[in-house]
Parts: structure tokens; sequence; C-alpha cells
């Protein structure tokens, strides 16, 4: 008897397709390569529940005859290549002839088309992999194709693990990386028919820039333009404040193709060596240009990365080239920009951040009468009975303040000590950004943060809690929602309100590099003497490290 | 709490239409009259509730001051509400113009009527009057009244006691208030005097009233209306707009009622209408303007072309547009605001608005000096330095939220009268004393628990409690008992007592007066404010239609002079309002070529494939054009046309005493007495509401006589269901033959929704019948039927055109009815007959 046994076409079709879609925005990407491929200038995207429901693209590009359409969702079929030679020389997006056939084997599809010759469409119903409608139909010239019941029948990847908010992120994301190589052409999107985007083909493509990077983003950007025998490098690089912990305004594409192209990342980060801190990744729009037979996209299921066939020359060339704009514009550590890794001068304590806080603590009597050592405005060492203890004085204060939050929070402490700012701040948010703060905003606000949306991705913060009044919020909100997206913290903190509230006590605890008086040492150990027992901070570092008087002598080799 | 009251009649009335309690109150001579009343802070949604019922309210206020002497308070009557003169916010529509109006009509001949109206919109200040001579009086005033649609008439004895009169007016507007005016002709007797007076002028050149002796009676009892009603003399009405049809694109009733530009004429709402489209303006001044715009569409080329480059502006940079708007959407409304101070009606809240809203209109002009790609030159004058001193001046003096009543203090900043200051530290400390001597008495007393309070009906007391009365000083005198204390006061309580409510007073007596003063120098701005307005609102209105022009994807349209270029050229248009109705389905777009060689179209083919929509974007694009806007296509070229005429059979607008068939043929002669070679004409199923042949007939010749009478040129969208009008096209090379494109599959219809040259073979109509649902056996036998009457037909077209013998006989009864039977010999008569047997 044979356990083992072949799947049948249709099963094949699901798993195939699993590695082109795996979610809407995958389906988006894919028709909407099309819809460029067919020349459209005007493109339109319908989603309802975050494309679940239904997806539908309009496109009004050369559209497909009836022969065409009943083809076009089968399997191995394009009109992109022909022969293999046609595969040294891809220009189009598609050629795979795999994306509506996997569309069509995970949902229910309708395909609508009529070339502009033509005063008849034609329409044809795909469900469950097999034609169930065809007919002639009056329709727009172009293209519209809709996706109905997404994953409704494939085991494994039900609807109700997808996060409706992060579907609609990476739709829009998915949707702004074409917009971006191809300004000549109208984008929208509308979410349950709400407007969400709308990129007219009379936008700069600064204008769309703005879109990913954020609007307050404009005037920290270096133009790049860099020409060389067989390939051209032209768009934006952003100074080091705009710099984020993911690597989500990193955009390169390549002949118009967004792609994720490591090796240049990783080039531009280390170009910008110690400009940067070493976990953020920073911020380009580059749009590369080059002969077709340089690029070889057949090498990601999603056409996601594609290798470019470049030597080490060249990046070091282009190394050279952004070193240049550097110096033309002046790059350097700015004080007063939040840059507190480098920026050495030390800043005292004005007592604010320690004192309001905090009711009356427990003092318990130091142990030791000694001196609590403050070295390179970072580490506290003392000594104790079994040997010494270095404490990480930022991470201390994190791990203090995180549990008066946490306390404050039960007790609605933190919510009354908000202080209405003078002249309110407006935030313009990238469209990660804005995901992000909508997701956080309730426990913001019950936090003391005022914050309301204003207009399109224009937000307005007219409060703060006490402690942040002096604070510049527009940077410290941007900090805490890029933490916030980071994701992954000490797996005991939970829910969302717990995070939010540690990174708060990490943007708000004494930095690294300030300089703590004696008093305030002994202060901050004592306290932290009384927190719980996890010694680590909510980044997962820890708080202190104590090197027993054993571990010592082996260091010294007495054992 | 302070209540208005109605007694007598009028508190029956108002407590049934109100619904609140009638009682009584007693007379001091003796019995008791009916009275009803309601609060004065919720004043405005009652008088809406009368008003809307029908009613004129006249609101009378205390005016003298309360004095210890026998007799009533002094009381006027302050103000009379009549359903045109609402100035309450929660009863307007922030963007529609509230009109009361004023009308009169002489006969001057036999056949003609000369009407002469005035209309004013007393929230904005505005003034229109018109005098017209005209033919058909109902129909001139049933489209000035589609235009305006005011809220109320107020008529001349000898129109008001007029039953015809009335019953034309209740025709055409069954909402509409109508009243009489006692001073009518004191007004009309000194009318030019009274209006130069109104408007300190020496002479009515400068309005162009100086030959229009029946508009001088109408705007001069008009303004006497005005000022009776709010015992004011509206001084905020600066000039007078005359409304000259000439300058616009005619459009009548029907045209604006069947391209349902206001409201739909389903359900008559906004929503759903063209307006409803358009409107992205971000003031309430923007959408008033935007709607006038809309029935008003301009007919120089010039003109249109001013507006349309700025909407090209904002529609090639989203980015200023988006700013523009964002400045834009903080502006309140001046206009009206403007006309509750003028009239003496509004209060602190109204001025503090009108600050800020001017604050952000000045903010606008920043705005625009940022645009410097774009000559802003027009608008720029408007934002004076004067307005910005007034702006500057209000803020520093009145306080960011002031109280609601100017005469109850609260109001003004500290800082602006020395005099002010100073009563109002005096105040404090007076406060301040009041908390010390509380302190100072108990100690002394040793009374710990001694209160010193105050309420409006005692003033200040010092409060005992009973079980500590023993301990009470001498001069402590008593005022009031209580169940568990003793209230007392002392000389000097009494007498700083005195002093601080003196003070008060006064204070609040400089508020109010400092405020009067700030009112003044608001009016006499008030020009300057008005035409600030107007350029927001215009500039709203252009963002507007830049935006809609951005969303929608419409292009600019090119303008022609019909001697340059006498055509109406549309590739791939759209409906503006039905292809946002799609939801995620596009619009198929059509293309048009109307011109002197293409000048009637006559569409032909099945009802649900679209003809209707097909020849109202037309209609629609072409309007859009010479509004300024952008249009809904991939390109169009539009030659300016003097008036658009929309006439619909299927729509049904049945008038009362008329039948729709009658409607449609006063309406059908109504556009082929008044076109001009440069109208646009939009016929749909005429000929319905009659016997076939009757209706083919008629509709055939009216497409003849649009086309080949020589005067007649006006480009004609003719849809019709009669296919044999189609013959026509082969007679006249000026006719042009189309179809709305109806494919087959599997024995149903496809609507392809494409308009294509050459006529429809076919009606599909036993197969949209179908679609609807009517039961198979009445659609089988219908089909029979139909095989039948083609086959007849398609018989006598082999016996030699059974059409087009009915063309000939056609061609024959409209000979016989141009002959002039009576200057005819009968000699000629004789011939004539011969020579038409020949031709047969």
């Amino acid at each position: 008897m044979n356990t083992i046994t072949k799947l049948s076409d249709q099963l094949i079709a699901k798993v195939a397709a699993g590695e082109v879609v795996q979610e809407p925005s995958n389906v988006i990407k894919e028709l909407i390569e099309n819809a460029l491929d067919a020349q459209a200038t005007e493109i339109t995207v319908h989603i309802e529940n975050a494309g679940l429901t239904s997806i539908t693209v309009i496109d009004n590009g050369h559209g497909m005859t009836p022969e065409d359409l009943r083809l076009s969702w089968l399997h191995h079929t394009t009109s992109k290549i022909r022969d293999p030679h046609d595969l040294l020389q891809i220009s189009s997006f598609g050629f795979r002839g795999e994306a509506l056939s996997s569309i069509a084997a995970v949902a229910d599809v309708t395909l609508r088309s009529r070339p502009p010759e033509s005063d008849k469409g034609h329409e044809i119903q795909i469900q469950k992999q097999k034609i169930v409608s065809d007919q002639p139909v009056g329709c727009a010239p172009g293209t519209q194709i809709t996706v109905q019941h997404l994953f409704q029948d494939v085991p494994g990847r039900k609807q109700s693990t997808f996060k409706p908010r992060t579907i609609l992120k990476n739709i829009q994301r998915s949707l702004l990386h074409h917009a971006l190589a191809h300004t000549n052409v109208r984008f929208e999107l509308r979410a349950d028919n709400k407007l969400l985007l709308l990129l007219p083909n009379t936008q700069t493509i600064e204008e769309r820039i703005a879109h990913l990077l954020g609007e307050d983003s404009q005037p920290h950007l270096l133009p790049l333009y860099w020409e060389s025998d067989h390939l051209t490098i032209h768009g934006y690089i952003g100074k080091p404040q705009l710099a984020r912990r993911n690597k989500h305004h990193q955009y390169v594409a390549i002949n118009r193709r967004p792609v994720k192209y490591p090796q240049l990342a990783e080039s531009i980060r280390q170009t910008f060596s110690t400009l940067l801190e070493p976990h953020l990744h920073p911020s380009f729009v580059l749009f590369i240009e080059t002969n077709a037979d340089l690029v070889d996209p057949n090498v990601h299921p999603r056409k996601e990365t594609v290798r470019l066939l470049l030597s080490e020359a060249w990046f070091e060339e282009l190394h050279q080239v952004i070193t240049t704009t550097f110096t033309q514009h002046d790059i350097a550590y700015k004080h007063g920009e939040n840059w507190s890794v480098a920026d050495s001068s030390p800043q005292t304590v004005e007592g604010k951040t320690l004192k309001n806080v905090v009711d009356a603590w427990q003092v318990r009597p130091p142990q030791h009468n000694e001196d609590i050592l403050q070295i390179h405005n970072l580490y506290l060492i003392m000594p104790t009975e079994n040997g010494v203890m270095m404490i990480d004085q930022h991470a201390a204060h994190e791990r203090i303040l995180y549990e008066q939050f946490v306390a404050g929070w039960k007790a609605d402490l933190a919510a009354k000590k908000s202080v209405t700012l003078e002249t309110p701040i407006t935030l313009n948010l990238s469209i990660d950004d804005q995901s992000l703060l909508e997701t956080h905003l309730e426990n913001l606000q019950q936090f003391g943060f005022a914050i309301e949306h204003f207009h399109e991705r224009k937000w307005i913060v007219s409060a703060v809690p006490e402690l942040y009044a002096d604070r510049d919020v527009a940077v410290l909100l941007r900090q805490v929602l890029d933490d916030l997206e980071q994701g992954p913290l000490g797996k005991s903190i939970h829910p969302n309100q717990h995070r939010l509230l540690a990174y708060l006590a990490c943007r708000t605890a004494i930095k690294a590099g300030e300089l703590l008086t004696l008093e305030e040492r002994k202060k901050l150990i004592e306290r932290l003497e009384n927190t719980t027992t996890q010694y680590t901070c909510p980044h997962g570092r820890p708080v202190m490290v104590e090197l027993s008087l054993d571990e010592l002598d082996r260091l010294f080799k007495r054992k | 709490m302070i209540f208005y009251e109605l007694f007598d009649e009028d508190a029956k009335i108002g407590a049934a239409i109100l619904d609140i309690t009638l009682t009584r109150k007693s007379q001091s001579k003796g019995g008791d009259i009916p009275m009803a009343g309601v609060p004065y802070h919720a004043l405005d949604s009652y008088l809406y509730k009368l008003v809307s019922a029908g009613h004129k309210v006249a609101i009378a206020e205390q005016v003298g001051e309360v004095t210890k002497g026998p007799g009533l308070v002094e009381r006027k009557v302050v103000r009379i509400v009549t359903p045109g003169t609402l100035l309450e916010e929660g009863s307007l529509e922030t963007k529609q113009n509230s009109y009361v109006m004023t009308l009169t009509q002489r006969q001057v001949s036999e056949t003609e009527t000369q009407i002469a109206f005035a209309l004013a919109d007393i929230t904005t200040g505005q003034l229109i009057t018109a005098q017209e001579k005209c033919q058909t009086p109902e129909t001139y005033l049933s489209d000035i009244f589609t235009m305006y649609q005011p809220k109320e008439c107020v008529l001349p004895d000898e129109l008001y006691n007029n039953p015809k009169f009335l019953e034309t007016l209740q025709r055409i507007a069954p909402d509409l208030n109508v009243s009489p005016y006692s001073a009518w002709k004191q007004y009309a007797d000194t009318a030019a005097k009274h209006i130069r007076q109104h408007f300190s002028v020496k002479s009515l050149k400068g309005f162009d009233l100086e030959n229009k002796p029946l508009a001088q009676e109408v705007v001069a009892t008009l303004l006497g209306y005005l000022e009776y009603t709010q015992q004011d003399p509206v001084k905020h009405i600066r000039g007078i707009v005359l409304h000259q049809p000439q300058n616009w694109v005619s459009l009548d009733r029907a045209t604006i009622t069947n391209l349902e530009l206001l409201t739909t004429l389903r359900d008559n709402q906004k929503r759903g209408s063209l307006l409803h489209h358009l409107d992205h303006t971000q003031t309430s001044m923007g959408g008033r303007l935007l709607r006038q715009w809309l029935i008003h569409p301009l007919r120089r080329k010039t003109d249109i072309e001013t507006r349309q480059n700025v909407v090209t502006f904002f529609a090639e940079h989203p980015k200023h547009l988006t700013k523009l708007q964002s400045v834009l959407s903080e502006v309140g409304d001046i206009e009206r605001l403007l006309s509750r101070l003028s009239v003496g009606i509004g209060n602190a809240r109204d001025m503090g608005r009108l600050q800020q809203s001017l604050a952000q209109s000045l903010e606008v002009k920043k705005v625009l000096d940022t645009l410097s790609s774009y000559d802003w030159s027009r608008f720029l004058p408007a934002f004076t330095t004067d307005l910005q001193t007034l702006n500057n001046t209000i803020a520093n003096t009145l306080l960011d939220e002031p109280g609601f009543d100017p005469r109850q203090g609260g109001i003004i900043r500290a800082g602006v009268s020395a005099e002010l200051d100073e009563l109002r530290a005096q105040v404090e400390h007076s406060q301040d004393w009041m908390l010390a001597l509380e302190k100072t008495e108990r100690e002394q007393t040793g009374i710990t628990n001694l209160k010193i309070r105050s309420n409006k009906v005692f003033g200040f007391y010092i409060e005992v409690s009973k079980s500590h009365l023993t301990k009470i000083p001498e001069h402590y005198e008593r005022k009031q008992t209580l169940v568990n204390s003793e209230r007392f006061f002392t000389a000097e309580l009494k007498e700083k007592e005195v002093a601080l409510f003196a003070a008060e007073e006064k204070s609040k007596l400089i508020e109010h007066e400092i405020y009067l003063g700030l009112v003044t120098q608001v009016l006499e701005h008030t020009d300057a404010l008005q035409t600030l307005s107007q350029v927001i609102a215009e500039l709203d209105c252009l963002a507007a239609l830049a935006e809609v022009a951005l969303q929608h994807r419409y292009v600019a349209p090119t303008l022609t002079e019909c001697r340059e270029s006498d055509a109406i050229s549309i590739s791939a248009g759209r409906h503006p309002v039905v292809e946002t109705l799609l939801n995620d389905t596009p619009f198929v777009p059509n293309d048009t070529q109307l011109d002197p060689d293409h000048q009637l179209h006559i569409l032909t083919g099945p009802n649900m494939a679209g003809k209707s929509v097909y020849i109202r974007q037309v209609a629609l694009i072409t309007l859009l054009a010479h509004i300024g806007s952008h249009v809904p296509a991939e390109q169009a070229s539009i030659s300016l046309v003097d008036k658009i005429f929309v006439r619909s059979g299927a729509s049904d607008i049945i008038t009362a005493g008329l039948s729709t068939f009658m409607v449609e043929m006063v309406e059908t002669a109504y556009i082929l007495r008044n076109a001009t070679p440069h109208s646009l004409i939009i016929m749909d199923e005429i000929g319905r509401g009659t016997s076939t042949y009757d209706g083919i007939s008629i509709a055939q010749s009216v497409a003849e006589y649009i086309a080949t009478q020589p005067d007649f040129q006006a480009k004609t969208l003719f849809a019709t269901h009669y296919h044999e009008l189609q013959e026509l096209a082969k007679q006249h090379a000026n006719i042009h033959n189309f179809q709305v494109a109806v494919d087959e599959h599997e024995d149903e219809p496809v609507f392809l929704h494409r308009v294509l040259p050459g006529g429809a073979d076919h009606s599909f109509g036993v197969a949209v019948a179908k679609l609807a649902g009517l039961p198979e056996e009445v659609t089988q036998k219908a089909e029979k039927r139909l095989q039948e009457l083609e086959s007849d037909r398609s018989g006598a077209e082999h016996a030699g055109s059974s059409s087009e013998n009915a063309l000939q006989s056609d061609t024959l009864t409209a000979k016989l009815s141009r002959l002039n039977i009576g200057q005819l010999t009968p000699l000629e008569a004789l011939n004539i007959l011969a020579e038409w047997q020949k031709d047969l």
C-alpha cells in the first residue's frame, strides 16, 4: 500500500502559490506589476476588509483579448518572454507566467479586459481554479482584476491570523514602492471605499518620497547622482538623523523595479561608519538604471531581490561618491540633536527626571560607605561583599522608571501629570509610523500624551506627560515608535501597554553620557535594589554585572 | 432663569407648535390671560420652529433700567423674525443663501409683462435685483425661483389680493411664505430717494437703476421691509448686484432640474447632485459661492480662463493645494458673523470667532506669498494692512474665550483699560477682604466654623450655626434664619458689599462699552471684510474644483469662440456624478463630436444601455467647462454656448393641472422658439406621452426643424426610442445616427455602454423586460408579436419603404401647413395641387 501519493494538480497549484502569494499585499504587487507591464498610466486599487474579502486592481493599459484572458490565468503562460534568450534581457516585471495562476489557486478571480481598439470587453470568472463564466461585457478600456475570498479554502493560511493594520501598511508600502519608480503613473488606493492614498501623476518624486519617509524628512535629504560606464545611480540619502532601527526607510529600484539590495544597503551603512549608532540603518531612496543584461531578477519567488552583476570596485567607487556628498554637505555630529552615544560632554541631570516621578522611597541605608565610582559617564562601580558590582546607569534607571510607570499606570498616576504644550507640535508621519501610532494611540493617551489626528498624515500633540515637558517631543515619539516597531523584547513584558511603558522608560532614563553626583549614584543604586528581581532593562540588556572575587582571582591568574 | 413669553392667542399658538406648557398669568386688574414661555438660551431653536410653521415672530426686549419706581420697565420690539430673515445659525443652511424677495409686475402690452424682483440675504448682506420684460411670466418666475429659492416673498397689495397670481406662485414654489407689506406704497412712492439715502449716494446711475422704476420700487420696499424686521438700518447691505442673464449661460428650470445640478430628481436631496459632487469647499462662504457659480456659468472666454488657470495651477501642484485648503479649513463664516454684529444680535463669542477667522484669512495671504510661481495679484489687494490692524486690535482687546453675553462681563483682557483693571482689582480685593474677615471673625468670636458666604438674594452674610449663637457679638444684625443656622450682617460688611456690587456693575458697564467700541470698529471695516470674504470664497471654490480634478482625473478643456471653432469635441468623456457611484467599476468613456456638419445626433438603443447618461454627460461637461472647472475626459474642446436646454420626457415632471405630454410640448415649444445657433439642446425621449403615430410624427418634425431651419443651428442630441427617425440621416447631411451598442450572449443582452455611429437595429425591449422580471408568458408572447410586427414592417420596406412614404407625406403636411390659403387665388391653388400630385 502506498503511503506516498502524487498531489492533485490543484493542490500542487496551491502549494506553489504559497511561495508567491503569502498575503494580500503580494497579490496587489503582482497585479500592479501586470498593469505596469501593460503600459498603464492610471492604476486604482480597491480593497475591502484589508484585501481579505476583495481586491480590485483597475488599469488603463493595453488590455487583453478574450483569448488572452482565457490563457492568462493558466500556469506558465505569459506575454513577457518567448524563448530562453529573453531571460537574459528581462525588462518587464512579470516573466514567470505564475502570478495570475498562483492567485487563482487561492482565491476567486474575475478578469475583465477591453483592448482600446475594441468596443467590446470580455470577462471570465474563475472559481476553484475552473472557469465558471466566460462572456462579453461592457467595460472601460484596460483591465480590471478582482480577487475575492483570498485564502478562504487554503488550510494553514487562515484569514484570522492577519492583522488588518499590518496588511494595510504592507499594501500601502507595496503601492508606494512602485509609485516611486513610476512617477508618470497615477496611483489610487481605496480601502472600504475610503480614499487612503492618492498619488497624482503631477506629483514630483520628492512628494512621493515624503510619503515613504515622512514630510519632515525633506530638509534632511542629500541628493545623489553618479554616472559610471554601465550604470547610473540617483536619488537621495538621508542624513544621520533620519536613520532608523528598521530598514523600512530604505528604498532601491533597479530599472524601475523596487528590490531589496542588501549589499548596497550594507555598503551605504558602512560609508556612514561612525556617524551612525551601531544598530541604526540609514534612510535612502535610490534609483539604479543599467543595461537589462546586467540584472538577473529570476532569483526570488516573489522577485523581491535581484542579482546585479557588479564588482567590488564599483562599491568602492560608490563609497567615494557618497563620502564626497557628505563632505559637501558638512555632515557631522551636532550637539543638541539627541545624539547621546558620541556626545561625550557631560550633562548634569537637573534632578527633574529623578525627582518628579517618585513618591517617598524607602531608603535603605547602603551597605557600604565607600564611594561609588562612575566611569565614562556610563557605568557605576562599587565593591560588594563578594566582589565588585558594575551597573549600567541607563539600564538601571530604565528599570526603575519602568516599574514606576507600571505601578503608576495602575494608579492612574502618570495620566494626571500632563502638561499642555504652549505651542502644539505637528507630526508629519510616514505611512509606517502612522500605522504604529494608531496602534498605540490609546496607550499613549492614557500615559498623558494628547495626540489627535489632524489631516491625512499630520497629527497634533497638544499635551505631554510632565516628564517630557522639556524634551523634544517629536524626536522622542519617533524613537519610541521605532522601538515599538522593533518588536521582541524581554518575553515577560506584555501586552502593548507595557511595551510602550518600557520604551518610554528607556527614552526617559538617564542617558549614557550623563554625569551623576555621588548622591545621585547612591540614590540610583538604592532604588534599584527596591525593584523586582529581573535584572535586565526592557531591551533585554543586563542592568548589572557582578564579578565575584573568585572570578577576579581567576582573571589575575591567582587561581 | 430668564424666559421669553407669549400671551393670549400667541400663547395658544405657540404652545401648540412648540410643545410647551400653556399656563395662565393673573392680571393686576383681575382675571387672567393665557401665557407660555421659552428659556432665553434656547430661543434660536424655538424661533426656527415657529417660523417654519409659517409665522412671523416679534421679539420684544427690556430696554430701560430696572428702577424702583412703579410701572413696567420700558420694552421695545427689537426684531421681527420672518422666514427669510432668520439669522440664527442653527436655522440656516451654511452653504446656501437665504433670500427674502420682493416682487411686482405690470402689464405693458397685450403680450408683454414687465416683472421686477429684488432679493436680499440678510445674513451675508447681498442684494440682487432685476427688471425685465417677458412674454410668459410664469416661466420666467419659475426659472428665477429655481435659481435662487427664496424663503419668503413680500408682495404689493394688488398682487397679494390677486388669487390667480397667488395660485401661480403656489404652483412654482409650494413652500414659499407669502405676505403683504403695509408700508409698500409708502416706499414705492419715494423709492429713488430711499435708495439714495440707504447707500449714501447722489444718484442711482452707479447701480444702473436710473431707468428702471419697477426695480427701484422693489429694492426700496425690500430695504424698508428689512429695516422694519430688524429694527435696524441694515447698513451691512452695501451694494446692489444686477441679475444679468446675458453674462451667464442660460439654464432654465427644466435644465437645472433634469441635470440634477442642485438636487437629485429622485428625492430632491443635495446628495447625488453635481453640486454635492463638486463641493469640496472648506468654508461656508465658498460653499455658497460655488452654488452660485454652478447656476450662472460664464459666457466670456477670458473670464472662464481666469478661473481655469488657477484650477490648473492647483491641480498640477497638489502639495500647494493641500496647504491652501488646510488654512482655509480654519476660516469661519465671516460674512454671517459680520451681519449678526451689524444688526445687533451678535455676541462676544461671535466677535471672537470673527477675529479668529480674520486672522486665519490673513494666513491665506501668507500661503499665496509662498506660491511665487503664479500671479496672485488679483486676490492680494483684499488682504489689507487695515484688516491686519483690526485683527490685532480685537485679539489684544478680547479674551481668548470670552463670555457669551457682552453685558455680563468676562470678555475683555487685562491691560486694555486702566479703569477696568482697577475695578477688577477692587473686586478681587473685596473678595480677599471677605476671606480675611472670615478668618478674623473666627478668631475674635471663637466660632471656628463661622462662614462668610453670599448668594444672589441676600448678598453677603455671616453664617453661624445655632449651637454657637451665644457667642455672637453685639454688632451682628440678624438677616435670615435657617434650620440649623442663622445669618447676620454687620455695617462694615454691608458697606463692603455695596462697594463690591458697585465695582462689579461698573466693570461690566465698562466692558460692554469697550465691546461696543470694538463692534463699531468692525463695522467701519464692513466693506473690507465683505471684499475679503468674497476673495476667500473664490479661492475656496477654485481649490475645490482643483481637488475634484485631482481626485477624479479631470483635464483642462480648451474653450473656443464660435468663429474660430464651432465644435464640442470630447474624447473619452465620462459622466461626472455617475462615475463616482459605480464603486470599483470604472465608467465606460465615450467620444462626442458636435459641429455644424454633425449638428443633430439621433441616438437610439434600449433604455438601460445608457442613452440618458450619455446625453447628459455632454451637457454636464459643457457646463463644467463654462464655470472654469476641469472636465472628466481625456481631452475636450468646447465652443462657447449661450444656453443649455435639457428636456426629458422620461422624468415625468408633472405640474398640477397639466398632463405629462402637455408639459413636454410646452417645454419643446419653448426651446424651439428660444434656442440660438450657440445653444446646446439635449432631448430625451420626446413624444412619449401620446400615441405612437402622433409621437413619431412630432418627434420627426421637431428633428427636421432643428436640422433644416436656416437660423436654427443649435447643436442637439436627440435620444429616442423611435427607430423610424434614423431615416432622417439619409436625407440631411447634418443629421447623424448613433446607437448605444448592445451585444448578445446566449440570448441575453450585454450592454457595452459604448456610443457608436449608426442606428440601432434592434430594440432589445423584450430582452430588457425579461431582465426586469416580467413573467415568462408575457415576454414569450411579446417576442412572438414583435416578430410579426417586424416582418410586417420589412414587408412594407420591400414594397418601397413605408417610412419613406411617411416622410413624404409629412413633408406634404409640412408644405400644406405652411400654405397661406387666404392669400391664394383658386387658380394658384389648383396649380399647387397638381404639382404635389406629380411629386407623389
